[in-house]
């Protein structure tokens, strides 16, 4: 079964400083991955990278078995990958509805404006509503909802919880358990091991720029994951 | 009683530099790119019109026609080889990229059509003559309304193309925040270019206006430049509209001023410039 | 579980002069000190040119010192250029002594900036530089409006006749170089001292610098004064070595066309990147001075070339390229085996 996406040794890096050192994994189709890692483990230059927001300085990105690793961003999500970033991003002056239609790329039986709206109902009171103005959850369902109209077949989200309340966090997550299971291939960047753990078939840790463990959620215990994670004990893949 | 027509001749006056100053916002709205040439290219549109003139008894209005598409595609041009590049190196390459075409536009037009001043006011018919009495003491030159009547359609068409279309959405967005306009899908290059093609445009339609109501030569340009950015600037810098009115506001600004002593016009035009900036500060207002 | 090995942190010092500024100071003393006997050596026509030149390096120095360090993007520089010129006329139709006038004329400048600072200063971005534009255009105007400064049609200083014309050419070029050096040592104080750091933070990003207690505004006020009298100088001194002015010229946007050219080319916020622009610009219009239009476009052609190419100018790349640290303007850390 060849993977969806093919990262191959990649190095990122920002000015001098590597970010992303000799990186490698896959991701088949369906599957969601975890990425965990202390802050500054590189993980959101990673996930730039595969969007296509950031140059590496070596490797390769593949997608669905073609080299995108020098294609723009904007190429990447006519591809199929679409990037929640951290932070959210919303466009600040664009209406809710204005920032999920400036996404807009339609696809038989794929997400649209009311399919959106459906998934995230807190949105549809919002639809005219500055997105400036929007509360943390709100901008966070947005800004999801958003990377859904580009009907992605890879979605790559990066650190959705941060800065919500805890209440808020639990809908997000709902509605990514809804994408997960209806199946969507996700690499989600996620600083709460627990809820990472059980939204993941697989978790990739991540130190430093390198990855230190892989292994599905199943067979890797809390123990190993919070020791690569803080680099302990120098675990080895 | 004079002052009222001074005040009515104004807004006509803002026509024009609303006409002028909308290219000019569009390229700093979306891109904060100072066009130091856009003077430049507005002349470069009349001289276009006055070249498909000589090849062909017809009216300005309708030898714009020909010429929009070129105009459309050397702005196309401009952002993706010159203003692209600039964009990318700093803050003040592209101020003296366009500083350099400006220079370049000028020199060329020199030397191709002679330092003459010209109008294209003669070929436009009574269009560019006539006028409506509205009271013994006003009077509104027809072409003084028919600029107001296509800055606003210009503007309005602009505003609409902003707020109602997926193009005129994405390049709203890419104006907000161009990465992760990237990111979901939208091409910035090519929306600036965009972008740029429009200014160049539309400013080749003022040229053309400009040429009819008065006249040009090859350095017309910087004079139209700055009284296009104090429009902008007296505007707002934040909407279309808010130009329009920056516009009129220059314009009576300049009529009224050009009463009191024949020599005042456009310094009166900077005095309520800088007076409008300075307000603006002290209230600490941000506008940028 | 293994204790880590304990291994010592390497030693560092900070130093300010190395080797290489050790020679360059020495080299650009010198050279100083040469400049000082170009009247001596040289003809007139020479010595008006050098004239020419130690007046561009001191635009480029001054423009250089707003936009590279203190990020203020003036396109209204030739308002104070202007009004040292015509501060200068002024003087001189109220007796004074034509040196001194220009002097005074520089100090003048000073003060309309210092002005101006308290409005100025809070423009933001584009309203500044357009601002700046504005107020150049509007003095302009006031100044073709007073008939005893000449008007529309220009004037020159004829109370420099009462001088030799071998006097004049080498009281302008020793008084331009005076001037040229002391604002060059003016900035290198200035950027060694506190006030220095604190606009070199200001360069590299203003929001962390004022977060770290950097007085932003003040440092932009010095920067704008000083500029505001060093272009007023410029101005008088063109005055003199031109003998005749106009308003449209001398208030032209021109200037600050050359000044940025000067500034891109030869490296924005560097020290020694403004000099090196100057002297490209110079060299490019003593050959190509001649050759009416296509000079211009020549001109305006190589901007657009340096801009898109090599954005950080000659020095700006060779300072990168090579890790090149001249004037000793900076810090660096030497490593103590």
């Amino acid at each position: 079964m060849t993977a969806l996406l093919s990262v191959r040794d990649l190095d990122a890096r920002h000015g001098l400083l590597p970010a992303v050192r000799d990186v490698s994994f896959e991701v088949a189709e369906g599957e969601t991955v975890a990425l965990v890692g202390a802050n500054g483990a590189g993980k959101t230059t990673l996930l730039r990278t595969i969007a296509g927001a950031h140059r590496p300085s070596g490797g390769s990105v593949s997608f669905d078995g073609r080299d995108v690793t020098r294609v723009r961003a904007h190429a990447r999500v006519g591809l199929g990958i679409a990037l929640v970033p951290e932070g959210r991003k919303l466009f600040p002056q664009l209406t809710v509805e204005e920032n999920l239609l400036v996404a807009r790329r339609p696809r038989e039986n794929g997400w649209n404006l009311e399919r959106v709206l459906e998934a995230f109902p807190l949105l549809q009171p919002l639809r005219t509503r500055i997105a400036a103005t929007l509360s943390g959850g709100e901008q966070q369902a947005t800004a999801i909802g958003r990377a859904l109209m580009t009907n992605p077949r890879l979605l790559l989200l990066d650190e959705v919880s941060l800065g919500l309340a805890p209440v808020a966090v639990d809908a997000v997550y709902r509605s990514l358990q809804t994408l997960i299971e209806s199946g969507a291939t996700m690499v989600l960047v996620e600083q709460d091991l627990a809820r990472a753990l059980a939204a993941a078939d697989r978790v990739i840790c991540m130190l430093e720029g390198r990855v230190v463990l892989t292994g599905t959620s199943s067979e890797l215990s809390r123990e190993e994951i919070t020791g690569a994670y803080f680099g302990l004990h120098g675990v080895a893949q | 009683m004079t002052w009222v027509n001074d005040v009515v001749q104004g807004i006509l006056l803002g026509g024009v530099y609303a006409l002028l100053a909308c290219g000019l916002a569009l390229m700093f709205g979306v891109m904060r790119i100072i066009n130091l040439a856009h003077g430049d290219l507005a002349v470069v549109g009349a001289y276009l019109v006055l070249v498909v003139l000589d090849h062909a008894n017809i009216s300005p209005f309708l030898a714009l026609v020909p010429v929009l598409p070129v105009m459309l595609i050397a702005g196309y041009g401009l952002q993706r080889i010159v203003l692209d590049r600039a964009l990318r190196a700093g803050v003040l390459v592209p101020l003296l990229s366009t500083f350099g075409l400006s220079i370049v536009i000028q020199n060329i037009l020199l030397e191709k059509f002679s330092p003459d001043v010209r109008s294209l006011g003669g070929q436009a018919g009574s269009i560019a003559t006539g006028s409506w009495s509205v009271t013994n003491a006003i009077s509104i030159s027809q072409i003084g309304a028919l600029i107001v009547v296509v800055a606003i359609a210009v503007l309005g068409g602009l505003q609409l193309f902003l707020s109602r279309t997926q193009a005129g959405r994405r390049m709203r967005a890419t104006a907000q925040d161009p990465d992760t306009a990237e990111l979901v899908g939208v091409d910035s290059r090519a929306v600036y270019a965009r972008a740029t093609a429009l200014a160049v445009a539309i400013a080749a339609v003022a040229g053309l206006f400009l040429a009819i109501r008065s006249t040009f030569y090859p350095f017309a340009g910087p004079t139209q430049l700055i009284f296009a950015f104090e429009a902008v600037v007296i505007g707002g810098m934040t909407s279309l509209w808010g130009t329009l009115a920056g516009g009129m506001i220059l314009g009576v600004a300049q009529t009224v001023g050009g009463q009191i002593n024949t020599q005042y016009p456009v310094l009166a035009g900077h005095i309520v410039f800088l007076a409008v900036l300075a307000l603006r500060a002290a209230l600490g207002r941000q506008i940028s | 579980m293994t204790q880590p090995a304990v291994v010592e942190a390497p030693r560092f010092s900070v130093e300010r002069w190395g080797r290489t500024s050790v020679l360059a100071v020495s080299f650009a003393v010198a050279l100083a000190v040469g400049f000082a006997f170009v009247p001596l050596l040289f003809s007139l026509n020479t010595t008006e040119k050098a004239t020419s030149l130690l007046i561009l390096v001191l635009l480029a120095v001054m423009w250089n010192a707003l936009a590279g360090y203190g990020g203020l993007v003036s396109i209204g520089q030739q308002a104070f250029i202007g009004l040292g010129a015509y501060g200068t006329v002024w003087l001189c139709n109220h007796n004074w002594n034509p040196y001194r006038a220009m002097i005074v004329a520089a100090l003048f400048c000073g003060a309309v900036a210092v002005g101006l600072s308290p409005v100025v200063l809070r423009f933001r971005g584009a309203q500044f530089a357009i601002g700046m534009w504005v107020i150049a255009e509007a003095a302009a105007i006031l100044v073709s409006l007073d008939q005893s400064l000449g008007a529309g049609t220009g004037t020159s200083l004829i109370e420099l006749n009462y001088y030799t014309p071998t006097q004049r050419q080498h009281y302008t070029y020793w008084l331009t170089f005076g001037i040229t050096v002391f604002f060059l040592a003016l900035l290198f104080v200035l950027l060694r001292s506190r006030v220095g750091s604190s606009l070199q933070a200001i360069r590299d990003d203003e929001e962390a610098a004022a977060s770290v207690g950097v007085s932003v505004l003040r440092c932009k006020w010095i920067l704008f004064v000083v500029a505001g009298v060093g272009c007023g100088a410029a101005g008088a001194l063109t005055l003199a070595n031109t003998l005749f002015i106009e308003p449209t010229s001398i208030f032209g946007v021109d200037w600050t066309a050359y000044m940025i050219f000067m500034v891109l080319v030869g490296g924005l916020g560097t020290f020694e990147g403004p000099i090196v622009g100057a002297i490209v610009l110079f060299v490019i219009q003593n050959e190509f001075g001649n050759n009416g239009v296509w000079y211009l476009v020549g001109l305006g052609g190589a901007a657009m070339a340096f801009a898109l190419l090599a954005p950080r100018g000659v020095w700006g790349t060779l300072e990168e390229r090579f890790g090149l640290r001249v004037m000793p303007v900076g810090y660096r850390l030497r490593r103590q085996s």
